[in-house]
């Protein structure tokens, strides 16, 4: 063959490949080019959601009681901590090394010394570790070292091939002048920051994540040994055959058949209850070392892919409501704090003074309720690698674009939790807004997409922040008042030990209904809690004994010997039972002496206030006669005292208090919170108790089968005032519109209301129990209060004696010849306050009405 | 020495300039300042790419000795010239330094370094020339043990640096002279079939992120999120500054792969990208077409050789041009994997630079020398 020809076909060789790279250039510029241009489109435009002002909540007379403030709080990142900080470095390097070292904090403290061992750690000895951590520890070193960039290479190099130290640049010029500049610079930032100081503060955040990250790691490991999901493993401990899967696991990790419930526990958490993370460290660290011994596999790369996953995302806020000093200094010296980060959030602060439990609050969202949000990001992420999407792929991607933007829960979303925010969510949530950027050709980034935030609604509450304040007073000076009455009693000093205890630390609800338009102007309970500290607070407060997270006038939720009987109070349900049946029981009289046996029930010892003599339906009611409402009892029967009741809407579940339920899209109330108010309870008997008259007696003078809240009692006297069972409204406009009073009007013959009207001013008269002559002073009869005292017995404590009894007062003003039309039915629960309710609960009302009784009605 | 002598001393840079092979040198010094050019682009608006430059001139002179010295002087001294390669890379291995994980550069004091390793590029073609021209046709397995075992040396030494992408050089540069000395197919199509067959076993042995680079190299096309931020974010940001290049680019400095540093190493083995992106499928195929004019037209310029020395040495440096360019062009277009290898001239690597402008310089001095030379092979053709 010719030279010519040899060079000949090595030319023609090259020219081919020269002619597929030209195809390859026009296939990739010319062919795909909208494909790249779409592709470069996606991977340089930044998005970054615009978050919304939450709308107010503001009282009735519009003083704000929530709202978001913009703040600056600093928050800890931990994955750029450990990346960027020498302490992080330090503590890192040597936990893959296997020095020993006590946290961030002994890191820190120690970091010389530390520094100096890491720094002479022989090739040798990073070479053993497993791939991946001797990646990391590589990392470390490098940036513990100060080596350039550009060394990189040659620490990989010394780590596969080298042996002894690396020949790291002098400590002075690197590690130890970092480390004096990081101390100048954390001095600074410590003298800023409130107390306590900081780094503790991070060591804590630290250990917190890390148990975080070893229950996900449990959670991880029980995945991939059942070949499930993270979520599947949770839900599979909620189901049915949550012992099977507990025992192939424990079999698996060869794992004590008693272990299964730590485990089953273990698995379902992602975080320990404050005070227990030291147990639940050790706990974590023995099972997931029992796992690395019996199927190592299950482990393999979690660590490292947890780490990617929370690490990240870990951003607890260590301060709040920062120094501008301290702004200053993070903001414009990151590269000195890192992990450490100032941002602009909104807050939710309730400046008011109106009760949380009503308020409600905001909490971050849990795993499950992100459930959505995950898949639908896992689905978007599959859609956006396509390099070349159909038109199909390409709107079903701005689909889920749209959805996960402002249609699902989201991360950085907040959960409205019972009460206002969560009532009215819908009003108060605005709409995050999104902005798009594009790096292209231009000097300024291109700007995309932008949709504006809309900022969030208002919520006027019927709740009146003055008179709520007032309300919480007169509780306060009631129960001193009563104390003190007690002193001056003849024999007061002889005040059981319970009582005294009762009447010094309050626990009562006080309800006000306006009976024009069925708002709630006042719904209090004492005691209550701080919204701003609730959270730090939870543990203390749920185990207070006085149940301070317990709504006393809602009444939600009681523990025995708390049980809302409403007593006396309930006698007139019984009484208008008996007038509407027959309007002679008016001037039907019985005889009371003091104890009644009655005859069907052999053993059955009733008694009375007082030995009352003969006595009619009025004065009965006058004076509280038990002894009257029994034997109006044996002739109503149980069946038609528990049909009056519901009617008058006892037995109820809620009252349809727009706080704790909405109209659904029936336009029935769909409850939202299934605590905060109970409302009232019928616990009729069964079988042949039904038939007991006993019983029916019993329920008569409100005990044993009745509960109601003072909201309920407080609608119960509203109806007996104006005919109007009231639902009762505490939303007086959802933003800017107006809501709609709603009512049923249960019938009650007017002639029979002025009747029973007569008799519940009797009480508040100078021969009622509602007269007190210690405190003349007092007397409701000042405001034209009708209504009726109470005094409910509310069983034995675990040592067998009888606790203090509830007081109570439930009535309506003003009343009476003269007054005008009733505006306002109240209700008083002085909770085991062991008197009678004509001694406490009215002088409550009356301290309130003294305030504020001008006030509301004028 | 006599005055004729002197006459005819003084003579010879006209007639050797009469000889020189123009044209190469134009399209070389052309895509040199094609390169210049981009790199100025990517120093961004205000500074100039003076290390760039720097290295230029460095390598002009480089040129310059090399086209001076006669070719009687390179071929007498090619094995010479190749053992001081071999020298170099021992010497690397034992004092070089570390950059991008290879062993590959000696340090010279004041920010200068050298990496022997281009420089071997013509030391192997100086000996294989001289062998093959030296020799009779290899017709025997036996005839291409010695070529192989040159070629072997110096590609085990840098592969020990771990430097795989010249490592890969040589392999063509040997293959191409074995063909042009005549080898026939029966023969070579081992050396190349070889390889091809071995290649599953060499990526089994080899390390991670070389399996990874193949991995990302085979699926280019369906990435994930994560890969593309990862293992295949360079050559999916190369191949992205390409495609939105389109027919003409975004301009001079003006490819957002190139001013908002998305793109890794563009000033280096990455530059080609750039020149798509910037300039367009108009931009990029002129490129092309200059940087491949310099190994076609000394291929031709081989051509006219009767001295096989000379045919090969010429013909040597032109497909030492063109390997570089399909190799480096064809990993930023995803037509083969990725593996670090310059473009001569164009990228900022200055030893490959000066050891590519040394070889337009060989190229010339070789070339310029027409004398009859009465070799075994001199009239074989």
């Amino acid at each position: 063959m010719s030279r010519f020809r040899r060079i000949g076909r090595a030319a023609l060789v090259y020219g081919v490949f020269l002619a597929l790279i030209l195809a390859r250039l026009v296939q990739l510029q010319v062919l795909e080019r909208e494909t790249w241009r779409a592709e470069a489109i996606r991977a340089r435009s930044s998005g970054r959601t615009l978050p919304f002002e939450r709308g107010r909540i503001l009282d009735r007379r519009g003083r704000v009681e929530a709202e978001d403030q913009r703040a600056f709080v600093l928050r800890f990142e931990y994955r750029s901590f450990r990346r960027g900080h020498l302490a992080g470095q330090i503590f890192e390097a040597c936990r893959l090394a296997g020095l020993p070292v006590g946290g961030l904090t002994d890191a820190w403290r120690r970091a010389e010394e530390l520094g100096r061992a890491l720094l002479s750690l022989p090739a040798e000895t990073v070479r053993e570790l497993p791939a991946g951590s001797r990646g990391d520890l590589l990392f470390y070193l490098e940036r513990i070292g100060g080596l350039p960039r550009s060394r990189r290479p040659e620490l990989e190099f010394w780590a596969q091939e080298g042996t002894g130290p690396f020949p790291w640049p002098p400590p002075a010029e690197g590690f130890l002048a970092t480390l004096e500049r990081l101390r100048r610079s954390w001095q600074r930032l410590e003298a800023l920051v409130p107390e306590p100081p900081l780094l503790p503060r991070l060591e804590e955040e630290r250990r917190r994540l890390e148990l975080r990250l070893r229950f996900l790691a449990l959670r991880e490991a029980a995945a991939a040994a059942t070949g499930s999901t993270r979520l599947e493993v949770l839900e599979a401990l909620a189901g049915a055959d949550r012992r099977a899967f507990l025992e192939a696991l424990l079999g698996r990790w060869r794992l004590a058949a008693a272990a299964g419930d730590e485990l089953a526990d273990a698995l379902r958490r992602s975080r320990a209850p404050s005070g227990e993370e030291e147990a639940w460290f050790g706990r974590t660290g023995e099972l997931l070392r029992r796992i690395e011994a019996a199927a190592p596999e299950d482990l393999a790369g979690v660590r490292r892919r947890l780490e990617r996953e929370v690490h990240s995302a870990w951003r607890p806020i260590l301060a709040r409501d920062l120094d501008w000093r301290l702004v200053d200094l993070v903001g414009q010296d990151p590269e000195s704090y890192p992990g450490l980060q100032v941002e602009e959030v909104h807050v939710r602060r309730y400046p008011g003074s109106l009760d949380p439990h009503l308020l409600g609050y905001l909490r971050q969202p849990g795993e499950e309720e992100l459930e959505e949000y995950e898949t639908l990001r896992a689905e978007r992420r599959a859609l956006a690698r396509k390099l070349d999407p159909t038109p199909a792929e390409t709107r079903e991607l701005a689909r889920l674009d749209r959805l996960l933007l402002r249609e699902v829960r989201r991360p950085d979303d907040w959960v409205a939790v019972q009460g206002a925010e969560r009532a009215g969510d819908e009003v108060l949530a605005g709409r995050r807004g999104l902005l798009r950027r594009l790096r292209w050709d231009e000097d300024e980034p291109v700007e995309l997409e932008f949709l504006p935030p809309a900022n969030g609604g208002d919520l006027r509450l019927a709740l009146d922040e003055a008179w709520s304040q007032a309300a919480v007073r007169a509780v306060h000076e009631g129960y001193a008042l009563a104390l003190q009455g007690l002193d001056a009693r003849p024999g007061g000093s002889a005040v059981p030990a319970s009582v005294r205890a009762a009447l010094a630390r309050p626990r009562a609800g006080f309800v006000l209904l306006d009976l024009r338009d069925g708002t709630v102007p006042v719904a209090v309970t004492v005691p209550s809690y701080d919204p701003e500290t609730f959270r730090r607070d939870y543990r203390t407060l749920a185990e207070d004994p006085a149940r301070p997270l317990r709504h006393r006038a809602l009444g939600s939720a009681a523990d025995a010997g708390q049980i809302p009987y409403p007593g006396s109070t309930f006698k007139l349900v019984a009484a208008v039972e008996a007038l509407s049946r027959d309007p002679s029981w008016w001037t039907r009289t019985f005889r009371c002496e003091r104890h009644y046996l009655p005859p069907y029930a052999t053993g059955t010892r009733l008694s009375c206030t007082g030995r009352h003599g003969e006595i009619d339906l009025r004065a009965a009611i006058r004076v509280s006669c038990n002894i009257y409402f029994y034997h109006l009892a044996e002739e109503l029967g149980w069946e038609a005292l528990e049909a009056r009741a519901r009617s008058l809407g006892f037995g109820e579940a809620t009252t349809g208090l727009d706080l704790t339920s909405r109209p659904g899209p029936d336009g029935r109330p769909e409850p939202l919170s299934s605590w905060l108010e109970v409302g009232s309870r019928l616990h009729p008997p069964d079988g042949r108790g039904r038939g007991r008259l006993v019983n029916a007696m019993r329920l008569a003078i409100g005990q044993t089968y009745v509960e109601a809240s003072p909201l309920q009692m407080a609608r119960f006297y509203g109806w007996l005032a104006c005919g109007r069972l009231w639902r009762p409204r505490m939303v007086l406009e959802r933003d800017g519109r107006p809501t709609e009073p709603e009512w049923r009007e249960p019938p009650l013959d007017p002639g029979l209301r002025r009747l029973l009207e007569q008799a519940l001013l009797d009480v508040t008269g100078p021969e009622g129990t509602a007269w007190d002559r210690a405190f003349q002073r007092y007397q409701l009869r000042d405001f034209a209060v009708a209504g009726k005292t109470g005094t409910a017995q509310v069983g034995r404590g675990a040592d067998g004696r009888e606790l203090p009894t509830h007081a109570w007062f439930a009535g309506w003003f003003p009343a009476g010849p003269g007054a005008g039309p009733p505006r306002y039915a109240v209700a008083v629960l002085c909770e085991n306050a062991g008197l009678h309710g004509g001694w406490i609960a009215t002088y409550v009302l009356h301290r309130f009405l003294e305030q504020v009784g001008e006030e509301l009605l004028r | 020495m006599s005055r004729t002598a002197l006459l005819r001393w003084l003579a010879r840079p006209g007639r050797y300039l009469a000889r020189a092979d123009w044209p190469v040198l134009l399209a070389a010094a052309a895509a040199a300042a094609f390169g210049l050019v981009v790199q100025a682009g990517i120093a961004g608006p205000g500074r100039l790419p003076t290390s760039h430059a720097m290295r230029l001139a460095v390598a002009a002179a480089a040129l310059a000795a090399a086209a001076a010295l006669p070719a009687r002087i390179w071929r007498r001294h090619a094995y010479l010239l190749y053992g001081l390669g071999v020298a170099g890379l021992v010497l690397v291995l034992l004092i070089g330094r570390a950059t991008n994980a290879a062993r590959s550069w000696i340090d010279l004091g004041g920010g200068f370094k050298l990496q022997p390793s281009e420089f071997m590029k013509v030391g192997l073609l100086l000996a294989l020339a001289k062998w093959f021209a030296d020799r009779k046709r290899p017709e025997r397995f036996e005839d291409l043990v010695v070529p192989a075992a040159l070629a072997a040396l110096p590609a085990a030494l840098v592969l020990l640096q771990p430097d795989l992408g010249t490592t890969l050089t040589f392999a063509p540069l040997f293959l191409f002279l074995c063909w042009l000395a005549g080898t026939p197919w029966r023969l070579l199509r081992w050396f190349v079939l070889t390889p091809v067959l071995l290649a599953p076993l060499a990526l089994a042995a080899g390390q991670n992120y070389q399996r990874e680079r193949i991995e990302v190299w085979l699926h280019q096309n369906e990435l994930s999120e994560e890969q593309k931020k990862a293992e295949g974010y360079q050559l999916w940001h190369a191949k992205m500054a390409v495609g939105t290049g389109g027919l003409t680019g975004f301009g001079w400095g003006r490819g957002p792969e190139n001013r908002y540093d998305l793109l890794p190493e563009r000033h280096n083995d990455f530059i080609f990208p750039v020149v798509a992106e910037e300039f367009g499928l108009v931009g990029a195929s002129a490129f092309l077409a200059l940087y491949a004019a310099i190994g076609l037209l000394a291929l031709r310029g081989a051509v006219r050789h009767r001295d096989p020395f000379a045919r090969f040495v010429v013909a040597g440096v032109g497909a030492h041009f063109l390997d570089h360019l399909i190799l480096n062009v064809g990993v930023t277009l995803g037509l083969f994997p990725t593996t670090g290898l310059p473009l001569p001239l164009v990228s900022f690597g200055g030893s490959a630079m000066v050891a590519s402008a040394a070889a337009v310089g060989l190229l010339l001095a070789v070339g310029a020398e027409r004398r009859p030379v009465f070799g075994d092979r001199a009239f074989e053709d």
